[in-house]
């Protein structure tokens, strides 16, 4: 499926707007006078080659690009395998004179042939032969990483493993002096043990035009990527130093891990798949424009890495082993840290459980509880039942944040979890009982009183909030009681806001009494921005239910309950005290008509 | 194998920008007709970048028809320097002036609404740059990217038209990867059989193609630069845009 999205011969991934879908850059690479002769010209076929390497069995072709082409041959008297890679004539031809570019052949290829590093595909032997230039170099039996990104195998994991081995050969060739200058996925090779060799070392140093080579407008072929070239490769290619090579492995990077390659303004890696943000700051760092504010060191890359990814090391080896490599695998770095990753979960997970158990126990109890003997029973073992999840929610809050200073000072190891452990635990062990009483509770006042069997056809929502243009002057009077009068029609349900008994507002007027055999139930009733003394209490028909302190600021007493409509009630609900202000009040209820049980 | 093509600055001697150039002091119609005729392949060019800096559709529109009106009346012409110049590079610089200033910008709308020089169809323009990339280019970037691609697309229209005219359209897309080449390409001789052909003639009909499209392709940079010399500049520098 990715095949046809990379071009075949340079490999870059196609542009949607490709014309006729073929590769635009090599469409007009095409037209270049170089190019002439195209890949029959500069790319001998294979008999030609084996004519001019007699010693050599030339077996086929591996491929081609910019940088000439590879052929997979054996060494006769040595009998090994070999990739034989040719030069592009045309970098020859185009240098005025070939004495020119011998003398900088001879100078990088010696250069290239010292670079010993397991993971650099070594130089055997270089030279001419007939005017073409070639390396024969260490034949790897594998796959370039963009074939391994194109399978679609290539996990965030993997990509991580083969990072570090490219950092240490571009650190070993800095070390000798020696910049890749053209880094990108065709050019790391991976074995079939998945180990890296880096191929191409320099090589893109000779394609391009050297400082006194400026006169030759057709040596200044930029030869490599252009988007995985550093901004000073293409704006000062005279200024370029080892730090290209860290931003084409950001790019790398990138692309390793998104699929995608860095252009204009890019996202995060992290925003894209879902690795450790701090990944991002790595990457990002490898890519910055301005070279001085980039890593200035590929072993910084390499650190940043392992840093990030809690798993330092992670060369070949993990690589190798990818299936271990997995977090909670068997290195033990990257499991503690994954455990480190839970510790700080679990106290926020026991406070979080403590405070709905505590607040679901409060909200619950008071429906069930009827005015009765049981109710008292139920109340008080209600009552214990909060002041111990309470006191459960408190601990908890402790440990846990005990819990999340330890772990966060112990670096990734487990000092802590102890703690969190128990800030989770301990929660719930306390609001156990006070479950046990709910349970109770709901049990004995369900003996007492049936719930009612809702008929929902019949329900109707009942919620106004009371705001106090609505009843400003109300709260002042004499009496200082705001009277709310639930009340229904058949299709609609309403609010009323009585004074004194008086009808409040025209819709009033149409109003039926609530009918026998129907049930409100007030699910919360809510006084907002609320400030007076006294006791203030809710008068639903006969029972009064007391609201609760009310000595100043902000109070949202939460009351429910539910009363039951005789025939012809008036259902009435009195809010009876010292008022100073109040924002709003807020009734929400719901009517239901009910059929009695049994 | 063989030296080919020697420098084929012979075969350009006289391209559409060199006569734009020779023509600029003087009155000379060949030389209008000349950016004319360029002005029309090129407008998509500028209408992208207009776009791309912030330009709505029929501003934009109405700044591409202006400048070149005014281009064509010679206005810009004489400032273009002779020796270095190249087509892209004066229509980017004249056009950034152009727009930049407040007192041709006033006048875009008349100019290009009431005096319509060069007779072009922009209607396709929006169509066309609802499909660019949105994601990260400059205004610039746009202009230089679609340039290049505004340039493969006219050649590979003008050889695909060549294939049709010769009765060999299905040829066409199936020989033009190899023109590019690559290593996955089937081999001619498998193209061969999918083409009922024999290796050698596929090998033949590629040669051909090869060559025709590199004639076609350097002619139209050619057209762009006023020496050819410079094409195998341009083109370097029509890939890195990409």
């Amino acid at each position: 499926m990715s095949e046809t999205h990379n071009c075949p011969k340079c490999e870059t991934p196609l542009p949607a707007d490709a014309p006729e879908g073929t590769c635009p850059r090599c469409l007009l690479a095409a037209g270049l006078e170089s190019a002439d002769g195209g890949a029959t010209g500069a790319a001998p076929d294979l008999t030609t080659v084996a004519e001019q390497f007699p010693e050599l069995e030339v077996l086929s072709e591996l491929g081609r690009g910019g940088m000439g082409v590879v052929y997979k041959a054996r060494q006769k008297n040595l009998e090994r395998l070999v990739a034989l890679k040719v030069l592009p004539r045309e970098i020859v031809e185009g240098d005025e004179g070939s004495v020119r570019f011998e003398e900088r052949f001879t100078r990088e290829a010696r250069a290239l042939a010292r670079l010993s590093h397991p993971n650099i595909v070594g130089v055997h032997e270089f030279g001419e032969r007939e005017g073409v230039y070639y390396f024969l170099m260490e034949y790897v039996d594998g796959a370039n990483l963009r074939q391994a990104m194109r399978t679609g195998d290539l996990t965030p994991v993997q990509a991580l493993a083969i990072v570090p081995q490219i950092c240490d050969a571009l650190q070993y060739a800095h070390d000798q002096g020696v910049v890749h200058r053209d880094i990108k996925p065709e050019n790391v090779l991976l074995d079939k043990q998945g180990t890296v060799k880096i191929a191409d070392f320099g090589l893109a140093k000779l394609m391009t035009k050297t400082p006194d080579d400026r006169t030759l407008t057709r040596q200044g072929l930029v030869m490599g990527t252009p988007h995985y070239m550093a901004p000073e490769q293409i704006e000062k290619p005279d200024e370029v130093d080892h730090r290209a090579d860290i931003y084409s492995l950001g790019v790398v990077l990138y692309e390793m891990l998104t699929g995608e390659l860095p252009i204009g303004r890019f996202a995060p890696p992290s925003e894209k798949v879902r690795i450790d943000v701090r990944l991002d700051e790595v990457v990002l760092r490898a890519l910055e424009k301005d070279a001085d504010r980039r890593y200035q060191a590929v072993i910084d890359v390499k650190t940043g890495i392992g840093e990030a990814s809690a798993a330092e090391g992670a060369g070949d080896r993990e690589f190798k082993k990818e299936a271990s490599f997995q977090v909670g695998g068997g290195d033990k770095k990257s499991r503690r840290s994954s455990l480190a990753m839970w510790a700080f979960l679990l106290p926020i997970a026991g406070f979080g459980l403590s405070v709905v158990l505590s607040i679901a126990a409060t909200l619950f109890a008071p429906e069930r509880t009827p005015d009765s003997g049981s109710a008292t029973t139920a109340r008080t073992l209600v009552m214990g039942m909060s002041s111990f999840s309470g006191v459960a929610v408190l601990v908890g809050l402790i440990l846990a944040v005990v819990a999340l200073v330890r772990i966060q000072r112990s670096g990734g190891r487990l000092h802590g979890t102890g703690f969190a452990i128990a800030a989770l635990v301990l929660p719930l062990l306390c609001c156990l009982p006070g479950v046990g009483a709910l349970w109770m509770a709901t049990l004995r006042s369900e003996v007492d009183h049936p719930a009612p069997i809702r008929d929902e056809t019949a329900q109707i929502e009942l919620s106004r909030r009371v705001l106090p243009s609505d009843v400003g002057d109300l709260i002042h009077v004499a009496d200082r009681t705001v009277r709310i009068t639930l009340s229904s029609s058949a299709s609609r349900a309403d609010l009323a806001v009585d004074r004194r008994g008086a009808a409040f507002g025209e819709p009033n007027h149409d109003f039926e009494p609530l009918r026998e055999g129907q049930v409100f139930v007030v699910e919360r009733i809510e006084m907002r921005r609320f400030s007076g003394s006294g006791e203030i209490a809710l008068h639903i028909g006969d029972e009064v239910v007391p609201f609760g302190a009310t000595a100043s600021s902000t109070l949202t007493p939460l009351w429910s309950g539910r009363f039951d409509v005789a025939a012809g009630a008036e259902a009435d609900v009195w809010l009876d005290g010292e008022y100073g202000d109040v924002a709003a009040v807020d009734v929400i209820g719901r009517l239901y008509r009910v059929r009695e049980n049994e | 194998m063989s030296p080919d093509g020697p420098r084929g600055g012979a075969r350009f001697a006289t391209t559409q920008w060199s006569i734009v150039v020779a023509a600029a002091q003087g009155d000379d119609t060949a030389g209008r007709d000349a950016l004319a005729a360029l002005c029309k392949r090129y407008w998509y060019p500028l209408y992208a970048f207009a776009r791309r800096r912030g330009a709505g559709e029929h501003a934009a529109q109405d700044l591409v028809q202006g400048f070149f009106a005014l281009v064509l009346e010679k206005d810009y012409i004489a400032a273009v320097d002779r020796d270095r110049g190249r087509f892209r590079s004066f229509l980017m610089a004249a056009f950034t002036n152009y727009t930049s200033n407040e007192r041709e910008k006033a006048g875009a709308q008349k100019r290009g609404g009431d005096q319509t020089v060069l007779s072009l169809n922009m209607s396709k323009g929006e169509e066309w740059y609802a499909l660019e990339p949105a994601d990260y280019q400059t205004p610039e970037r746009i202009f230089e990217r679609r340039w290049a691609l505004t340039v493969l697309d006219k050649v590979l229209a003008e050889l695909r038209a060549e294939f049709v005219a010769s009765g060999k359209s299905r040829f066409f897309a199936a020989l033009l990867p190899y023109v590019v080449g690559g290593s996955p390409l089937p081999s001619y001789r498998e193209a061969g059989e999918t083409l009922r052909m024999t290796e050698g003639a596929v090998k033949v009909a590629v040669h051909r193609m090869r060559r025709r499209y590199r004639d076609l392709l350097r002619a139209a940079v050619a057209d762009t630069v006023s020496d050819a010399a410079q094409v195998d500049d341009e083109l370097q520098h029509l890939i890195n845009a990409l």
